[in-house]
């Protein structure tokens, strides 16, 4: 609870709008990431308050749609995971047929 | 719990146990005589003239008898030195729950309450053919609906809210697949397309 309830909304955003090429602008954020010109995951930011921080609930939700572990979401948030590593890995979990 | 014997005595300390059998009754009779510390002599280890029960001891009976309560206070104090020592664990112990205990309620105050319930209708554009299952997340401040299968999600301050997010994002869903060959879909996206064609019929336009 203590990681998942600590992103800040407006970080995370951008981290994902620069690493993955993502477009979460709007009021319900929302993209697909694709990977060979396929739709691979649907990645989404439900905060539900518009507040600064992530809720519990958004984050465990946005962890889920990146298949992503606590701790990965957390490198991707922070630097150490680039767009290139979270590509390997998605292609290394066979979701890109 | 491992409860272990008393801790080792201190080299500086003599067991007094064997301090009886050092004291014969010849030994005995001249320490009386001489009745000081001194009746120890030079060859025995300094540190056993501490235990001088003896000094002031007026006769044989006495001295006996003031062994005999030093052998019973050295039992007491290993008697004692076990009991702080079970203490020590106690409390080291309780500690450790204490710690195992404010884990589990941080835990636990980060998990929601989960209940499941199904949805009947989406919305004018699109048609149930049977009812979705949703499973509804009470958090503290927020409540999430999701309909797993095709990793859709609402969120919401309450459950009413939270489920009509969710029929807005099976419908964006669908509408967003439908007109996707199958052949530019991962392996999610195709698997949640097939899923919502078996359980949505479309009888409007998505705008």
């Amino acid at each position: 609870m203590g990681v998942l309830s600590s992103f800040k909304s407006k970080k995370m955003t951008s981290a994902l709008e620069k690493k993955l090429s993502l477009d979460l602008s709007g009021k319900e954020p929302s993209d697909w990431y694709c990977l060979d010109d396929k739709k691979v995951l649907r990645v989404r930011i439900t905060n539900v308050h518009g507040s600064a921080n992530l809720s519990t609930g958004a984050a465990k939700d946005l962890r889920n749609s990146l298949k992503l572990d606590e701790e990965g979401l957390k490198r991707l948030y922070n630097c150490p995971m680039k767009g290139k590593d979270y590509e390997n890995k998605i292609r290394s979990m066979g979701y890109v047929q | 719990m491992q409860i272990r014997s008393s801790k080792e005595p201190e080299r500086s300390e003599p067991d007094l146990r064997t301090l009886k059998g050092l004291v014969s009754a010849a030994e005995l009779a001249e320490m009386l005589r001489k009745g000081r510390r001194t009746s120890f002599g030079k060859w025995r280890p300094p540190e056993y003239g501490r235990w001088g029960v003896l000094y002031a001891a007026a006769s044989e009976r006495e001295a006996l008898g003031g062994l005999k309560f030093v052998d019973e206070l050295a039992d007491v104090k290993k008697q004692v030195d076990d009991l702080s020592y079970q203490v020590e664990s106690v409390v080291s112990e309780l500690k450790q729950c204490k710690e195992g205990i404010s884990t589990i309620l941080n835990e636990l105050r980060g998990r929601p309450i989960t209940k499941q319930t199904e949805l009947f209708e989406i919305d004018e554009t699109l048609e149930l053919i049977r009812p979705i299952p949703v499973v509804i997340e009470e958090y503290d401040d927020e409540v999430i609906a999701t309909f797993p299968e095709i990793e859709a999600v609402g969120a919401g301050l309450c459950e009413s809210e939270a489920i009509i997010n969710l029929k807005k994002e099976i419908r964006k869903i669908f509408f967003e697949l439908e007109g996707v060959s199958d052949n530019k879909l991962g392996r999610l996206p195709l698997g949640w397309k097939r899923v919502l064609l078996k359980v949505v019929k479309k009888i409007g336009s998505s705008q």
